[in-house]
């Protein structure tokens, strides 16, 4: 590994989130203080600022990029309780390179801490889902291709949402004191594939547990990620790894006491067709079903993010102790550490390896 | 931390480095691969748990950088010292990272860890650290140039050897060709049914061999490369030499395997460890007495064991000068005999293998014969009496003897002297086993390797011993840790000799799948990926499922424009300027290029469905740009109806905009050929809409929107070119041709209402009644229409006729156009009382 470059972005106060356009050809970054800046890499590999304007009323949490299949989109989300979709102005008819907003998804009685657009499925649409920390996971739909007029398309409160097979809602849902909230983490993950239809991963809340969400025809529970530990610790970041063609899918969660785990989430089989198997194996075939094949770090320091590389074979995990690792699978599927990045200064003592 | 300063941020100004770029070449880090990073542990590697078996690490195992041999990358300049470190958790500080989807770049960067309300940000940080400011870069891996050719070269080797490995597999039947012909992609990869026959023929055998000697060619050039590092080079030997006697082993010459092996394996031991040395040797023949030198007798040795007999037999002879006579003569015995020894790789003496094992035979007896009759009845201890008493010549004896045992091939002798397994295995083929053929040495090796272990931990000679011994999992596991390549391309070479057994029951890919994909992995995530893209798509296209399905998402992800494009697009241009056609036209053979590779890439390797997607981008990618020639030939390409219609609209809103002459010259950059059939298509379509195939294109929905709007654009040009000609008669009929075959949008009626209004107060009269009548129909549409919706029907005109009289225009006020169309109503009245006088002719 090694160093290739650095940027200053020229933020007045810390970047919140960073990230890559599908071409790897931008960046964007944005900061608690309330701006959006887009980067673009020059042919030399130097990082231009293309663009930057203020976006939110209070610190941004999220940026996220849509597939450019719908265009060059940004939505943004911020402690101010709104989600904002920026578009690119078009040809040369803008000077400042501002984008332009379309639209202002207000609503969630809490910061949005998450935001990310679907991948293109031409089913449904463009469509962008949240989660704040009223634990409400939100999406939001353009049926307009002008993106202009942006309509709630669901609305569900994750806690209540029913395991899979359980016919009634869970206990009822953990009491929003400070005290949780403070714990509480909120994420969410599309999952890239489009063939099982609009199907999400989501955390809300103090609860350890992943639900893997079916949006359509209303937002239903397939499988809960129910990680074995106790006492129950809550997760901090997740990401839905590309699946690139395979039959299985994985997913990474990032938890509180430095877990990272490495799910592997398999979907319901199409039903075979002699239909001569066991009632069991039926049974088993008709449900998504998962397993953790990859587990590290736990007692450490929080996990701050966990994210795929674009095949789905390279994990990137970042903590509070100022450690990014890097992990990926052996032949037979074993997850391993592969490499460390840390901000730390080099031990001199160690230095001489 | 000099070198990594900000310049004092002052209002307004963006930070500058001092030092912006970091050259990777010059980078202190070794530069990372696999094999550094991956633990030696073949075991965990081959035989790991099953799926479902959980690999947990332990909780702080991988927390002290630096106490496992994990590679860490230390960024600069640091946030923090070890000691600081809690101060820095302390401040609500932590560290976030980003994973580029291209290449294997991460940035990372320094953010706030939590708060305690998840409601109210953290408290802002006032004053921002160097690091607080910083976003990093990095990359896992990078090489040097002669690498780069070395992966570029060897990719061409690659891609004919799957091709000659097809061809091998598609030859035996005509049934089998014609069922599989679907499984190969136009490289020849495999791409659909697995291996259907047993290993190669001798014939296909020798094709490979051609083509991994052309791969040691190319290890040979790396090598020999100036300026690359020490390490690299050590590596890139090793693996020269693996891939060698991979080579010598199971891709022999005749193509079978059934050859003597001895002497090739000598020359390779040889090359990979010279012995002994020459320098040594001379020195010691010029020694006054060369015995008395303490060298002589082991270099006498080496050499034999070695097979340079000849040097060894001079050496010997020089013991004719010997005073005592004995010795002398033994000398002279051996040197002879010595000289003699049959090797195999004298093929004139020895044409045939066993003309060979026969001389070798009979050169053995007579030698014991002449040695019994010069030792005579002289026992051990007494070899080198001559009867006289006097010296004692036992250690000369012994010295002799261990020559006689090696000459003879004695097996204790030689595992004693060899220095190594390797010396050993060498020796062995020549001295012991002259007969020794490719399937006597996993034998050979076993018995060697009891006296002669082979150190594991040096990772060649692992592999090397596990070659001879033909665990080619072993060594290929083992392979896979010292370089990415060489597993790739050695790992397939085994694949096409059916040597890797198929283990999909426990594995989802195969063997060589998987290292072909680490290979596709570390080249992906180099710092040179962008420019490998179509070596990374063929080496995924070549690795089974696995492989088909990452290619699909890569060649996604790769860039739109090309490198040469953006630096085209750099050069100082007319702003929005159409007329500068020259900086435009190199910018569009550039753009060409790039596309042109992408296309191709995707042709070959059978990836339609992302080429739709692809050109689709494009298409939107240029409309945005506003280059509508090149986005309409996209969107054909990717049956893109939608964005058709777009681009057609947005061509109708430049006339709108900004009047004929603009109008002109951005329909014009729409392919000629079309723009001249679309009104022919237009009309076979509307005729025959079952069995008309316009612009040969394969999508009839996407193609009959765009051609109809394709047709209205070619028509409106003929029309303003022949207002621009003085043709108005034949303006005028186009304009109402517009108007009544119903091809014109609704929205753009209007406008060629106001047209009209010249051409109807023309001196001449250009419109019979007939087409008088027509267009007054079409006045009421649109005043009935606009009364209903006035921005649809209206808001164009006018946008003209503000332009027209170089107003800016407000989008809410429409006066002007209901004024605009009262005029043509007007128009229309006085010409169509003109009309029935002139024309005779009765509209009733």
């Amino acid at each position: 590994m090694l160093q290739t470059n650095l940027l200053a972005p020229g933020h007045a106060d810390l970047v919140t989130h960073l990230t890559y356009d599908f071409y790897g050809e931008r960046l964007a970054t944005c900061s608690a203080d309330q701006h959006i800046k887009i980067f673009r890499r020059s042919v030399d590999g130097q990082w231009d600022l293309e663009s930057d304007w203020k976006a939110h009323d209070a610190p941004l949490l999220r940026v996220s990029f849509a597939h450019p299949l719908h265009g060059s989109l940004l939505a943004s989300c911020s402690h101010d309780r709104t989600v904002r979709i920026w578009e690119e102005p078009s040809g040369s008819s803008s000077k400042e390179n501002r984008w332009i907003e379309r639209a202002v998804l207000a609503g969630p009685r809490g910061s949005v801490r998450a935001v990310e657009f679907s991948p293109p499925n031409p089913s449904y649409g463009l469509r962008v889902a949240s989660i704040s920390t009223d634990s409400r996971l939100r999406i939001h739909t353009s049926l307009d291709p002008d993106l202009n007029d942006w309509s709630t398309a669901y609305d569900v409160h994750v806690p209540s949402l029913a395991a899979p097979g359980q016919s009634e809602d869970p206990p009822a849902p953990e009491t929003n004191g400070t005290h949780d909230l403070a714990l509480g983490g909120w994420g969410l993950s599309w999952c890239k594939e489009k063939w099982w239809g609009s199907v999400f991963a989501v955390f809300a809340g103090t609860s350890p547990v992943v639900k893997i969400i079916q949006a359509d025809p209303t937002p239903t529970s397939l499988i809960n990620l129910v990680p074995p530990s106790s006492p129950p610790v809550p997760l901090t970041s997740l990401a839905w790894a590309p699946s690139c063609g395979r039959s299985y899918h994985l997913i990474a969660t990032g938890a509180r006491d430095g877990t990272v785990r490495i799910w592997r989430v398999e979907p319901p089989s199409p039903p075979d067709e002699s239909g001569n198997g066991y009632e069991d194996d039926q049974k088993r075939r008709e449900a998504w079903s998962a397993e953790i094949v990859g587990e590290f770090g736990k007692g450490g320091a929080r996990v701050g993010m966990v994210d795929w590389n674009a095949t789905g074979t390279t994990l990137t995990t970042s903590d509070d102790d100022g450690v990014i690792r890097i992990y990926k699978p052996t032949y037979a599927k074993t997850w391993k550490l592969l490499g460390r990045i840390t901000a730390e200064e080099p031990d001199s003592e160690t230095n001489g390896h | 931390m000099a070198g990594f300063s900000f310049s004092q941020p002052s209002a307004g100004s963006p930070f500058s480095f001092s030092s912006q770029k970091m050259d990777p070449s010059s980078s202190k880090q070794t530069p990372f691969t696999f094999a550094s990073a991956t633990p030696s542990n073949d075991a965990s590697l081959l035989f790991p748990q099953k799926n479902g078996a959980v690999a947990t690490n332990g909780a702080n195992a991988d927390m002290d950088s630096g106490k496992d041999d994990i590679e860490t990358l230390h960024l600069e300049p640091s946030a923090f010292s070890r000691k600081g470190k809690e101060k820095w958790k302390a401040s609500g500080r932590g560290i976030m990272a980003a994973v580029c989807p291209v290449g294997g770049e991460t940035a990372s960067y320094i953010s706030s860890s939590s708060s305690n309300d998840p409601n109210q940000a953290a408290g802002k940080v006032d004053n921002l650290s160097l690091p607080d400011r910083t976003v990093y870069f990095s990359s896992s891996s990078s090489f040097p140039e002669p690498l780069l050719s070395f992966y570029v070269e060897t990719y061409t080797l690659f891609t004919s050897l799957q091709r000659i490995a097809a061809v091998d597999l598609r030859l035996p039947s005509e049934g089998i060709r014609n069922v599989t012909a679907e499984a190969w992609d136009r490289h020849g990869n495999l791409v659909g049914a697995g291996s259907l026959l047993g290993p190669p023929g001798a014939e296909t055998v020798g094709h490979m061999r051609r083509l991994v000697t052309m791969y040691l060619e190319e290890l040979m050039r790396v090598r020999e490369a100036e300026d690359l590092d020490p390490e690299i080079k050590a590596r890139y030997d090793a693996v020269y030499h693996i891939f060698h006697l991979a080579e010598i082993l199971y891709l022999p010459q005749d193509g079978r395997g059934e050859g003597l092996l001895g002497e090739e394996l000598l020359d390779w031991l040889n090359d990979v460890d010279p012995a002994p040395d020459n320098t040594l040797g001379n020195e010691i023949m010029q020694t006054r007495d060369p015995w008395t030198h303490p060298a002589f007798w082991p270099y006498v040795n080496r050499c034999l064991l070695r097979g340079f007999h000849l040097p060894a037999s001079s050496f010997l002879r020089t013991l004719t000068a010997h005073p005592h006579s004995p010795i002398a003569k033994l000398g002279s015995l051996l040197s002879s005999h010595l000289s003699l020894l049959p090797r195999s790789h004298n093929t004139t003496a020895y044409p045939l293998d066993h003309q060979f094992l026969t001389a070798h035979k009979q050169w053995e007896s007579r030698f014991r014969a002449e040695l019994a009759a010069f030792l005579g009845a002289r026992g051990n201890g007494r070899w080198l009496d001559d009867g006289k008493g006097g010296k004692d010549w036992r250690e000369f004896e012994e010295s002799f003897k261990l020559v006689v045992e090696l000459m003879e091939g004695n097996v204790e002798r030689v595992l004693e002297e060899a220095g190594d397994w390797r010396e050993a295995v060498g020796a062995w083929g020549v001295l012991v086993e002259p007969g020794m053929r490719r399937d006597d040495l996993p034998r050979v090796m076993k018995s060697i390797i009891k006296t002669v272990p082979v150190d594991r931990t040096v990772l060649d000679d692992s592999i090397q011993a596990h070659l001879c011994m033909g665990k080619i999992i072993q060594a290929l596991t083992d392979c896979h840790e010292l370089d990415a390549w060489l597993a790739a391309h050695l790992g397939d070479v085994f694949d096409k000799l059916m040597m890797i057994p198929d283990d999909e029951e426990r594995f989802e890919t195969s063997l060589r799948d998987y290292f072909l994909l680490e290979y596709t992995d570390f080249l992906a995530t180099s710092t040179r990926a962008s420019s490998l893209w179509r070596i990374i798509a063929d080496y995924l296209s070549a690795a089974g499922d696995e492989g088909r399905g990452r290619l699909n998402t890569f060649i996604l992800h790769i860039g739109l424009e090309s490198n040469d494009l953006k630096r085209a697009d750099k050069q100082p241009q007319a702003n929005g300027d159409v007329s500068d056609m020259e900086v435009e036209a190199s910018g569009i053979e550039a753009e060409y290029r790039h596309f042109a590779d992408l296309r191709e890439a995707c042709v070959e390797l059978r990836l339609e469905d992302e080429w739709k997607t692809i050109s689709r981008l494009m298409g939107d990618r240029l409309l945005r740009q506003e280059k509508f020639g090149l986005a309409a030939t996209m969107c054909l390409q990717a049956e893109d109806g939608y964005t058709l219609s777009r681009i057609a609209e947005r061509i109708l809103e430049t006339f709108v905009l900004h009047g004929g002459e603009a109008y002109l010259t951005v329909v014009d950059t729409l392919p000629v050929t079309l723009l001249n059939e679309a009104p022919q298509a237009f009309q076979d379509l509307q005729k025959d809409p079952e069995s008309a195939l316009p612009l040969d294109l394969p999508n009839q929905t996407a193609v009959s929107i765009f051609a109809s709007r394709l047709a209205f654009l070619a028509e409106f040009r003929d029309y303003l070119l022949f207002l621009g000609q003085g043709a108005r008669d034949l303006a005028a009929s186009r304009l109402v041709g517009l108007m009544t075959t119903g091809i014109a949008p609704a929205s753009f009626w209007a406008v060629l209402l106001a047209e009209s209004v010249p051409l109807l107060e023309d001196a001449d009269v250009l419109f019979s009644a007939d087409d008088t009548f027509e267009l007054l129909r079409v006045l009421e549409d649109v005043t009935t229409h606009a009364s209903f919706a006035p921005s649809d029907y209206l808001s164009q005109v006018s946008m003209v006729v503000h332009r027209q009289a170089g107003q800016t225009q407000s989008s809410k006020d429409l006066s002007a156009a209901w004024k605009k169309l009262e005029e043509v109503r007007l128009a229309l009245a006085r010409n169509l009382s003109r009309a029935l006088v002139t024309g005779f002719d009765n509209p009733f």
